[in-house]
């Protein structure tokens, strides 16, 4: 994955002896995952740039570019951020960058340095378009959704999807295609990944745990181990019994074992957001029934809340959207029983052979996962704006939400299935 | 279209990026040097300290070098990346430009003779590489009348590899401006 991206930030990282956290910062700024503007660093770096006179050339003759004292002017993710874009991609876009902010100095006018960020942002983007894969991929899931949303365009009728896949140079749209329902389905598994761990640690699971046969117990880890349980004789299991065996010896290992949650949360590969939260936990003295029991959940710094809440509905918004794309556009299989589609859509994407598929076995694939695609999009969102709201704000009226969505997730158990 | 006509996919796309790109597994940094240094070493003047990391970062890695030739075609008064016409016996010829840098052979040895385009100037540097990109910085200080005349002088190795270079047509070669109190 993007090998010349990660050997140019380690560069960067090298060189300046970032630690993680600036390295985070960094990471973000290059691939554009920045709350709320992508392209804020940047802007933030060009003013900065324009501020601190780096570029100017005082001395005619011998032109001055940039000196090391200069660069102390700027701070340190700033700093990070101009090394990574002159020395990206080989030092290829080392004078086009130059070029763009060279001129700007404290008097510039704001056109000036607007025309500035959009020629960096411009580079950068081209940057990323060679070699992150999934922005490669956005020109084709664009043209997909635009496919999949045109109503009265003539060409994309209903019916006519198998004539717009032959008239086109299929093994590109199929792989194309292909690429877009594999994020769908890769979206799918890790947002069951945490909503798993996240009913494994809510509040209210112990309720859950009672009314699905599972009787409490004292102890944190054989809680937790009947919670997996539970979770696993849901409709919602989304571990093979290796993986639910592994997890089980982890979890038995007991909170005094200070290793579980750590490596347990990160085989099932949960973001930072929710991996503090949980260290939340654990540096109270935690996990033990009477927290839970109390539910007092303390809560995290509201940027590690609003990052990840970002983070997940940039995740969720995708899914939703494609599948809801999906599922109106394509046949419908009759609703019978959206629990066995749902199963059948994690072993589709669990089972290795899947990405090895080839293009003529991806239709039938398509037709198979499609109504349980459709039936997860109300319920994801849901999810993730009914969490993210009770972390963040805990008032009254949301916290009645928060109940109404805990009884929906409760009659989800019961009726074993998704139902919209 | 834009990346702005679907933020959703966008933002769905640097999210995964960014996961993959922070893997805290990943492998050992590649051996690299700030920019800047990169920078500092075009700029030297006669009297700076050599810096040799730099040196051996431009001459192992192709994007460094091209950086700096880069540089250099930009704080150069001019350049020459290739010779333009073969060398005689007796007189190598490169121009750059209005500037016209020959090396002559004679019986009683070899002289660097350059024609400067401007006469005033307080002094002038010239800067060779050839393909590996090693090469030599060497001052030559300020032209009377237009012209700059040196004789190469075994005893100072920096203007053999000077003149090894000017006959070599694939070297490339900068002629730089000294600054006034550089």
């Amino acid at each position: 994955m993007s090998p010349q991206v990660e050997a140019d930030i380690e560069t960067v990282c090298d060189t300046l002896a970032l630690g993680a956290p600036q390295r985070d910062r960094l990471t973000r700024a290059v691939t554009g995952h920045v709350c709320g503007n992508p392209n804020l660093p940047v802007f933030r770096l060009v003013h900065m740039l324009a501020q601190t006179n780096i570029f100017e050339h005082p001395e005619a003759g011998r032109r001055n570019y940039v000196g090391p004292e200069s660069m102390q002017k700027l701070s340190l993710p700033e700093r990070a951020l101009l090394h990574f874009l002159i020395e990206m991609d080989s030092f290829g876009h080392a004078f086009d960058i130059i070029d763009a902010c060279r001129d700007l100095n404290p008097a510039s006018h704001e056109n000036a340095i607007r025309e500035a960020v959009r020629s960096v942002v411009r580079i950068l983007r081209s940057y990323r378009m060679k070699y992150l894969p999934a922005e490669m991929h956005r020109r084709s899931f664009m043209e997909i959704r635009s496919f999949l949303s045109c109503q009265e365009s003539g060409q994309a009728v209903d019916g006519s999807a198998m004539l717009f896949w032959t008239t086109r140079p299929s093994t590109a749209r199929w792989r194309n295609y292909k690429t877009a329902v594999t994020s769908v389905i890769d979206y799918h598994t890790s947002s069951q990944e945490r909503q798993v761990v996240r009913e494994m640690l809510s509040t209210n699971v112990t309720e859950y745990c009672r009314e699905v046969t599972f009787d409490a117990a004292p102890d944190p880890a054989e809680y937790l181990c009947g919670a997996l349980e539970v979770v696993q004789n849901s409709p919602l299991k989304v571990f093979t019994e290796s993986e639910a065996g592994r997890l089980s010896a982890l979890v038995s290992l007991g909170v005094q074992a200070s290793v579980w949650p750590t490596t347990a949360l990160s085989y099932m590969g949960l973001p930072p957001v929710q991996n503090r939260i949980i260290q939340t936990f654990r540096d109270r003295g935690c996990l033990t029934h009477a927290d839970l029991e109390k539910g007092s959940l303390e809560r995290p710094a509201p940027q590690v809340v609003y990052d990840g809440m970002c983070q997940l509905e940039d995740l969720c918004q995708e899914a939703i959207q494609i599948a809801y794309l999906v599922g109106q556009r394509l046949d419908k299989i009759p609703d019978t029983s959206k629990t066995a589609e749902i199963r059948k859509l994690r072993q589709l994407s669990r089972r290795a052979s899947f990405y090895d598929r080839d293009d003529d076995d991806l239709w039938p694939l398509l037709l198979e996962i499609t109504p349980a695609l459709t039936a997860i999009q109300t319920f994801l969102k849901k999810v993730i704006y009914q969490w993210g709201e009770c972390i963040e704000k805990k008032n009254d009226r949301l916290m009645a939400e928060w109940a109404l969505f805990d009884e929906r997730l409760k009659q989800i158990y019961l009726s074993g299935g998704l139902n919209d | 279209m834009t990346e702005d006509d679907d933020p959703d996919l966008s933002a769905f796309a640097r999210a995964r990026n960014w996961r993959r790109l922070n893997d805290p597994d990943r492998k050992p940094a590649p051996v690299g040097l700030p920019f800047t240094r990169i920078i500092t070493h075009a700029e030297r003047g006669p009297d700076s300290v050599f810096d040799f990391a730099a040196e051996r970062y431009i001459r192992a890695n192709s994007g460094a070098r091209m950086f700096y030739y880069g540089l250099l075609d930009r704080i150069a008064v001019a350049n020459s990346p290739v010779a333009r016409a073969a060398s005689g016996e007796k007189v190598t010829e490169r121009r750059l430009g209005g500037n016209v840098v020959k090396l002559l052979r004679e019986d009683s040895g070899l002289y660097l003779v350059i024609e400067v385009s401007d006469p005033g100037s307080s002094g002038y540097e010239i800067e060779a590489r050839d393909n590996q990109a090693e090469g030599v910085r060497v001052r030559v200080g300020a032209p009377i009348e237009g012209i700059i005349s040196i004789r190469i002088d075994p005893r100072f190795p920096e203007l053999e590899d000077l003149a090894r270079l000017l006959e070599d047509p694939t070297s490339s070669l900068w002629l730089l401006r000294v600054l006034e109190g550089a």
